[in-house]
């Protein structure tokens, strides 16, 4: 286990400076591990993934591998990939269907509920009080909100609810009532990134997009043009976005006042549709307050967890330099065909290796990670409104996804920024499991 | 017009004039090789799907295909600012049979060798065209490229495939 570190050497947030070592320091990186990954709340999957008995999909928790699958009686499960007998592995593919694990070492075979239930030559091999029951496979300790579950390897007293938090819970909400059933299916596949940077560059960065991603304008112009059909129109920035700390280093860049932002609905019978059904699962205002924010709440969830509609962003960190984004189509249960062909199209045409977003956001991850390798002078500077961040009481937002209470600033301030780093030097410096 | 009377060579000789012009990312050249009906088409996770319920690397259309050369051309997608250098080989070139008013599907493997701020990638891929005689010569209509890889995080595709 590492030593706590001292992070007042490392952050001077009061100041807006922030030292390079929080981000290329591979002794930092292996305290997040431990203190961020293997403690806390950490997001693995989503029930949809898993539909049937027998079920399971591969997943990590920092440097640990867990099965999380589906029972033959349909009971959800976490579980260590990890033998009892001597720790080889006893999954190896991605996702699948299995009735049981066998360990191809020996042959010790565990029912997907966990039980050890074989092992070869057992008689006469242990000693008499040798209980098989005392051996299933390790369950990890596991919390569900609508669907997204979470595991947690640590024995901290803080239970799911409490890490997310109010704001987080209801940016949760947000996102799955974009279905007239609440309920969204992430069976569509997932396009994966790999990022030679630090983890902790996950975006809601709303000062970046006119400048970084500014090829896609002259793209967007065409298409506004109507000279070329597509959906993918976009509210600009400045017509009401907001940077807001959602609490517990989660966060958003808050495009819910904007109009039409998300997938914006065509003049479409199936649309029509769309908002009839909504309608009737929500009340008129409700559904139309969730269809004009897209479903989108644009939230960035501690440790590895976005939902930013129509996908579902899943962090994976490898080494200081090195982490996976995982991108998930989210398709919503009950909704017309064509709305959520939309959805898988506008995801593709964004995100992932080849999309026209994702790559650029590569680059300046990585352009970062290159220039912080510059020790002369070791700060940055991420002071951007730091005397304008101003508690908000979320009037404007109706019930029931209102974050009275959080703080906001203007869309280009590094509000989000600084909360990540104000929860990642309070977990990074704890001594304690009580979180 | 049948494979009868299509030459193989001019089959092969489209396919590396293809891979030339990816290669040296000569954007608009590339462009004019495809029919407007377009489809290009990079699979993610697995080789084959109803690409109406699972995403892709790639599914673009003819809009989809010219937003994403205008892209490449604006000179801000920082993601090939520097470009990519490219070299690809394309072998086990297979003909299916052709019948009567369809384009011409053709199968080949290629290896890509692509080089960008230092780091040099390979890429293996099995590759499936549909090719049709217009009155210019041959354009595709179809590309679909199964990547060996295509269910591993992939750092940078922003080059044409």
């Amino acid at each position: 286990m590492s030593q706590p570190v001292d992070v007042r050497r490392l952050l001077r947030l009061e100041e807006g400076l922030v030292h390079s070592d929080v981000y290329t320091s591979p002794e930092i990186f292996e305290l997040e591990m431990d203190k961020l990954f293997h403690e806390g709340w950490v997001y693995i999957g989503h029930d949809s993934e898993i539909p049937s008995p027998g079920d399971y999909v591969l997943r990590p928790i920092g440097r640990q591998s867990v099965i999380m699958n589906r029972d033959s009686d349909g009971k959800l499960h976490l579980f260590m990939n990890r033998c009892r007998h001597r720790a080889n592995s006893v999954c190896q593919y991605d996702r699948g269907n299995a009735a049981e694990f066998q360990c191809s070492y020996h042959g010790w075979t565990y029912r997907n509920s966990g039980e050890l239930i074989a092992l070869p030559y057992k008689d006469g091999a242990y000693s008499k009080d040798f209980d098989m029951k005392a051996l299933p496979l390790v369950a990890v300790r596991m919390e569900t909100y609508r669907g997204f579950i979470w595991g947690n390897l640590g024995s901290g007293r803080e239970n799911l609810r409490e890490h997310l938090g109010p704001a987080g819970l209801k940016s949760i909400d947000l996102f799955c009532d974009a279905s007239p059933e609440g309920e969204v299916i992430l069976r569509q596949g997932c396009n994966k990134t790999r990022i030679f940077a630090n983890w902790k560059f996950q975006g809601g960065d709303g000062y970046h997009t006119p400048v970084t991603h500014q090829a896609n304008f002259a793209v967007m112009r065409a298409r506004r043009n109507g000279e070329r059909r597509n959906s993918l129109v976009r509210g600009r920035m400045e017509d009401g976005w907001i940077s807001r700390d959602l609490g517990n280093g989660h966060y958003c860049l808050d495009s819910r006042r904007v109009l039409g932002h998300g997938v914006r609905l065509p003049d479409a019978p199936w649309a029509r549709t769309y908002r009839a059904t909504m309608v009737k699962s929500y009340g008129e205002e409700r559904a139309d307050y969730i269809i004009k924010t897209g479903g989108n709440p644009h939230a960035i969830l501690m440790p590895n967890l976005q939902l930013l509609s129509p996908d579902v962003r899943v962090i994976r960190p490898h080494a200081v330099d090195e982490f996976d984004v995982f991108f998930y189509c989210a398709f919503l249960k009950g909704v017309p065909d064509e709305l959520n062909e939309m959805r898988l199209r506008d995801t593709e045409d964004r995100m992932g290796p080849a999309g026209s977003i994702n790559p650029d956001d590569v680059d300046m991850f990585e352009r970062n990670q290159f220039g912080m390798q510059q020790v002369v002078d070791p700060w940055k500077f991420m002071a951007r409104g730091i005397d304008r961040e101003a508690i908000d009481d979320d009037a404007d937002t109706p019930e029931p996804y209102r974050m009275p209470g959080t703080h906001i600033g203007h869309y280009s301030d590094e509000v989000t920024q600084r909360a990540q780093l104000r929860w990642w030097a309070d977990r990074i410096s704890s001594h304690d499991s009580a979180k | 017009m049948t494979i009868a009377a299509l030459d193989l060579r001019e089959i092969e000789s489209f396919l590396y004039r293809e891979a030339r012009l990816a290669d040296e990312n000569r954007y608009d050249e590339w462009l004019a090789l495809w029919t407007t009906d377009a489809t290009y088409w990079v699979p993610a996770n697995d080789d084959d799907y109803d690409p109406r319920q699972h995403v892709s690397i790639i599914y673009d259309g003819w809009d989809r295909l010219q937003d994403r050369i205008d892209r490449l051309k604006s000179g801000a997608a920082w993601s090939q600012e520097p470009r990519s250098r490219m070299r690809r080989l394309i072998s086990n070139i297979e003909i299916e049979p052709q019948r009567a008013g369809e384009d011409i599907a053709v199968r080949s493997n290629f290896v890509l060798g692509e080089l960008r701020r230092g780091l040099q990638t390979a890429y293996f891929a099995h590759q499936l065209h549909r090719l049709r005689l217009c009155d210019d010569g041959l354009r595709m209509s179809f590309k679909k490229v199964l990547l060996l890889n295509n269910d591993e995080p992939l750092h940078n595709l922003s080059f044409l495939v």
